[in-house]
């Protein structure tokens, strides 16, 4: 019986998810309607598809396990997290989903290629840092995708990722960004719902706050603190430097993921920006933190011989199993899923659309109609569904150090050019160039002395950061300042608000 | 101390995301998105 009520809660969730991808392939007419629904998203509907787009696996999965681990002093992760929508809103997004109305961008990378005045070089770099970053994102997605789908059904790897694999791949290729923002609205409700429904049961269940925290208290006193004062053991990395260098990781690098940012240039009406930012962190607070209270609570019920937890990452599913019958936990089950599918759909979107429209369109084929256009952003969806899919069936032993390097990386060649060329009027296109690869190979190499020379005090993406920053001034200070009509049309200045300036 | 936590440590958990919510309100109340 509990094995049928787990298939048909799972089977029902797809079939909610194929539908929506149906009903909205029937709005898709061209290719605006595909890359950005039509710019055309109502207020709740780019609060919930922002927010569930930044909600991945590892948030529920990751920052529980987090919390298991290291105790209160990572509990900034909760406050940086949802402070990224409300960063990536208003200081990047409201301003350039202004000019982006005016000079009908479809995605991030026509805002660089405008603002650098360069039409291929900039897009090129942008658009191979975008495909390359998702693409190892990607992998990691469709991974946590199968351990979830491993742990409700126990059916095998390879199986797992093939059906989750098509049933993103098909609801994405037939509904665009209508899909991905409708699906994301019901995969947030559901990630909130559950989290407000269970976190309480689950804290009530490890003794209530005040017990949970005198138990991590006799692990270690620092573990009710809000940092570690040295890295003094492999759990106590939270030092107040670190901390500072994951608030520029989270707080401003992971809001200029493309697959976030791209979210602002779909809305309907300019005035969404208003109170979309206190809405999305709103909402995102209260969850993440709960997140990562059941993962103080599993550490509570460990501790005291109640249950069992294999890994850390497993704090959050364990604590799940220990409060609710057999019968019941596949419900609860589906909202591990869904933040993890709510990320995956709009990465693979992403992907389809930066190889459609900024490679083969802007770049190999600039007579392509709009058919054309919609079809290669299929087409690429399905190759990345494929490769990303073989590429998970058996990842790569550094998985997780790949997925931060590729916020380390978005932090290093995003960021910079996003904020110069927006606030910046001295900005230059060989100032951007400059950020963005010295950003990317920097990070690189930072990211490896970390793992295999020896542990960097703050994150590796801050030295890269710094040096992207420097690079940004240097070289744009020496070279040819930008044209005024650039500028002009750019609306580039230091301000947000552009009908008061100009 | 509160919920286990001590007074400092708990103002700052949890006063710092309510002081974001109020700068969060200040934005939407001054910003002005201009006409659609």
């Amino acid at each position: 019986m509990a094995e049928f009520f787990k298939i048909l809660t799972v089977v029902i969730y797809f079939v909610v998810l194929m539908s929506i991808g149906t009903i909205a392939s029937r709005k898709i007419k061209t290719s605006q309607d595909y890359i950005l629904a039509g710019k055309n998203l109502g207020f709740w509907v780019f609060v919930f598809l922002i927010v569930a787009s930044t909600t991945s696996g590892m948030t529920l999965l990751g920052s529980s396990g987090l919390g298991y681990v290291t105790g209160w002093p990572t509990i900034w992760e909760q406050i940086f997290v949802p402070l990224t929508v409300a960063v990536c809103i208003i200081l990047y997004g409201a301003k350039m989903s202004k000019i982006g109305r005016i000079r009908g961008y479809m995605t991030v990378q026509d805002y660089f290629a405008d603002r650098f005045y360069s039409k291929r070089k900039i897009r090129g770099i942008a658009g191979i840092s975008v495909i390359a970053t998702s693409l190892v994102y990607l992998v990691g997605q469709y991974t946590a995708i199968s351990i979830v789908l491993v742990w409700i059904f126990n059916i095998s790897h390879a199986q797992a990722l093939l059906i989750a694999g098509t049933i993103v791949f098909l609801y994405v290729m037939l509904g665009g960004l209508y899909a991905v923002a409708w699906t994301n609205t019901i995969q947030g409700l559901a990630i909130i719902i559950g989290v407000l429904i269970l976190a309480p049961i689950i804290i009530n269940s490890a003794g209530g706050m005040s017990f949970i925290n005198s138990t991590l208290a006799s692990i270690d006193p620092n573990m009710i603190k809000l940092s570690y004062p040295s890295a003094y053991a492999g759990y106590a990395f939270a030092t107040p430097a670190f901390l500072l260098s994951f608030f520029f990781l989270l707080a401003l690098g992971l809001g200029s993921s493309p697959h976030i940012i791209n979210n602002v240039l779909a809305v309907r009406k300019q005035k969404y920006f208003k109170y979309a930012p206190v809405a999305a962190f709103g909402i995102y607070v209260v969850v993440m933190y709960l997140i990562k209270i059941v993962g103080f609570s599993a550490r509570a019920l460990v501790e005291n011989g109640e249950m069992a937890v294999p890994y850390s990452d497993y704090a959050f599913v364990a604590s799940v199993e220990h409060i609710l019958p057999d019968a019941v936990w596949p419900i609860f089950a589906v909202i591990v899923l869904a933040a993890v599918m709510s990320t995956t759909d709009r990465i693979m979107l992403t992907i389809g659309n930066t190889a459609s429209w900024d490679i083969y369109k802007n770049i190999f084929n600039p007579n392509a109609d709009d058919k054309k256009i919609t079809m290669y952003s299929r087409l690429v969806v399905f190759a990345a569904a494929i490769v990303t899919m073989i590429l998970a069936i058996n990842p790569p032993e550094l998985l997780a150090w790949l997925i931060w390097m590729t916020i380390g990386i978005t932090l290093s060649v995003f960021v910079v050019p996003l904020v110069a060329g927006l606030y910046w009027k001295r900005a230059t296109k060989e100032g951007a160039m400059a950020a963005m690869l010295l950003g990317f190979a920097t990070a690189v190499v930072f990211g490896y002395m970390d793992k295999y020379v020896s542990k960097l005090p703050m994150h590796f993406s801050m030295y890269s950061f710094i040096i992207a920053v420097a690079a940004m001034v240097i070289v744009s200070l020496l070279t040819k300042p930008p044209p005024k009509d650039v500028i002009e049309r750019t609306f580039t200045g230091p301000f947000i608000s552009i009908k008061e300036e100009k | 101390m509160i919920i286990g936590l001590d007074d400092t440590t708990f103002f700052l958990a949890f006063g710092i995301p309510v002081l974001i919510v109020i700068v969060l309100l200040i934005w939407g109340r001054i910003y002005n998105p201009g006409e659609d």
